[in-house]
This record gives C-alpha cells, structure tokens and sequence, in this order.
C-alpha cells in the first residue's frame, strides 16, 4: 500500500492554511488544533504529530511575547512526507529569540531537536521576519 | 477593529471540518456554553459549505476566509470568499435552508460585499443568552435580519 495520501480526485493530498491570532488565550488552543486536523489529513504518523504538538505548545507560549501588533501569524503547508510552518510578521532579532526561549528543562530546545530545518527569513516586503519550520514524516 | 482570529483556507469541503475544529478551540478558550458553541459552529458550517459548493465554478479553487471577534458578550464571526457572490442558481444541488438556518441560530445576519466587493456572510452571536431552542425556532428567527432572501 501506498504512504501516500490521495483525496478522491486522485491527486496527492495538499493542505494550506493561514492562520492569524490575537495574543492572548486563542493562540495555544486554535495553532494546535488547527495543524493536528492539516497533519492528519497529511497521513502524518502518530509521533511526528507529537512533535509537532510540542512545537506548537513552544510557539504559543513564546511567539506572543514578539506580536509586533498584538497578533500572531501562521503560515501552514502539508503533504505527504513534510509540513512546514511559517511564524511570521515578527520584528528585527525576534525569530532568533523565539527559538532561543524554547527550552524545556531535560529536553532541550524544542524547536532545535523536533524539526528538521529551522530557518530565518525576511518577508517580501523586509518589514518583518519569518521563522520557518520544517518537519518531515 | 482586528479580529481574534483569521483563518484562511481554500475552498474545499474537506476544510470545514478543519473551520469547525478552530471555533472549537476557540470554545474551549473562551469558555463557551456548550450549547451555543454547538449553535455557532453550526451556523459556520452552513456558511462555509455555500462558499465551497456555490462561491467558485467548478475546477476553480480560491479562497475561504473565517473570521471571529469577541466585543463583550457577543461573537461577532465573518465568513469570506472571493467567488461570483450570492445570487440564484436554478441548478443549486442544496435545498436551500442553509441561510434560514444560520438565520435562526444568529441573533443578527448580514449579507453583502466587503470594502474589497468580496462576498461576505457576517453572523454575530450573544454568548451568555439562553441558547436557542429548536422547538422554539419562531422566536429565535425574529431576532434575524428580515432582509435574509427565503
């Protein structure tokens, strides 16, 4: 059997979503379930899906903390065999840190050990950077 | 005045689950009555599903836009495409009650065309009322925008 998941036109599974949040109680909750629904439909495995929990619990709880306008923006891209996730509209220096306060004690940093490319970019516009994650299964 | 959240996706059936698993979420933090998370996802769904089945002909994908805004003790949620619009369609494949329904479970309905001319279903929902009760459904439908096609 195929590990490819296929929608009923035949054509490989994609999946997209943008996803733009208030900082405050929404963040953790909505950035969860939004990409565990995107992953499953990918045909994520159980255990790269529990990375990417613990990915977003670590960028909910710090990503707030660099809204430049009191919001949060997520850019998510699923199909088989990867997903990417973009942490975007954050200020100069504010993507290093992000990923600089993602420690957990006797993990280690989360995002560091739990993707499998991590990157900085600057936006089109070079107004903001974005923090590019990228896990694949 | 910014959205709590803004969620966008394409078209696609399969994407009105993922709408409905968000407002859940967004239940859960809000701490919501059951009920009426329940009243509201529903209302959601039917508005997403006449975006995914009448916004864009067929073989076109573009895209679906949800918003949600929390102003006191009402929800105010916005549900977006930048399809062909709301008009008659003789071929329509649906029986027609998805607008009444949204209309009975929202305390205020408006159809129309945002500063972009994108088609726009804005619904708003009190959250602390007593839920809407099916067997009561002319009451609750009163508090609807009259202006609703049938």
């Amino acid at each position: 059997m195929s590990d490819d998941r296929f929608d009923l036109d035949g054509e490989p599974y994609r999946g997209t979503a943008s996803l733009r949040l208030a900082k405050g109680p929404l963040v953790g909750p909505v950035l969860c379930r939004v990409v565990s629904m995107v992953l499953a439909r990918a045909n994520c495995p159980m255990d790269r899906l529990d990375d990417a929990m613990l990915i977003c619990d670590a960028l909910s709880a710090h990503a707030p903390d660099h809204a430049s306008d009191g919001h949060v923006s997520f850019a998510l891209s699923a199909q088989s065999g990867g997903f990417e996730l973009r942490v975007g509209e954050l200020p100069e220096q504010a993507a290093d840190e992000l990923v600089r306060q993602a420690v957990l004690p006797g993990v280690g940093n989360v995002l560091e050990r739990m993707t499998d490319s991590l990157r900085v970019e600057r936006t089109a516009d070079g107004r903001h950077e974005e923090l590019v994650l990228e896990l694949r299964f | 005045m910014t959205p709590d959240m803004q969620l966008a996706l394409p078209a696609r059936a399969e994407n009105i689950a993922i709408v409905r698993h968000a407002f859940g979420a967004l239940g859960e933090a809000y701490e919501l009555d059951g009920q009426i998370l329940s009243d509201i996802r529903l209302a959601i769904t039917e508005a997403c599903t006449n975006v995914v089945v009448h916004a864009y002909p067929d073989g076109e994908e573009g895209p679906m836009e949800v918003q949600a805004t929390l102003l006191g003790e009402e929800l105010t949620v916005v549900v977006r495409d930048k399809g062909e619009g709301i008009g008659p369609r003789p071929d329509s494949p649906g029986l027609g009650l998805g607008l009444p329904l949204i209309a009975s479970l929202a305390e205020n309905v408006q159809l129309g065309r945002d500063e972009e001319e994108h088609t726009e279903v804005r619904m708003t929902f009190s959250l602390f009322d007593a839920p809407h009760h099916y067997e009561d459904s002319g009451a609750s439908s009163t508090a609807a925008d009259s202006s609703l096609p049938s």
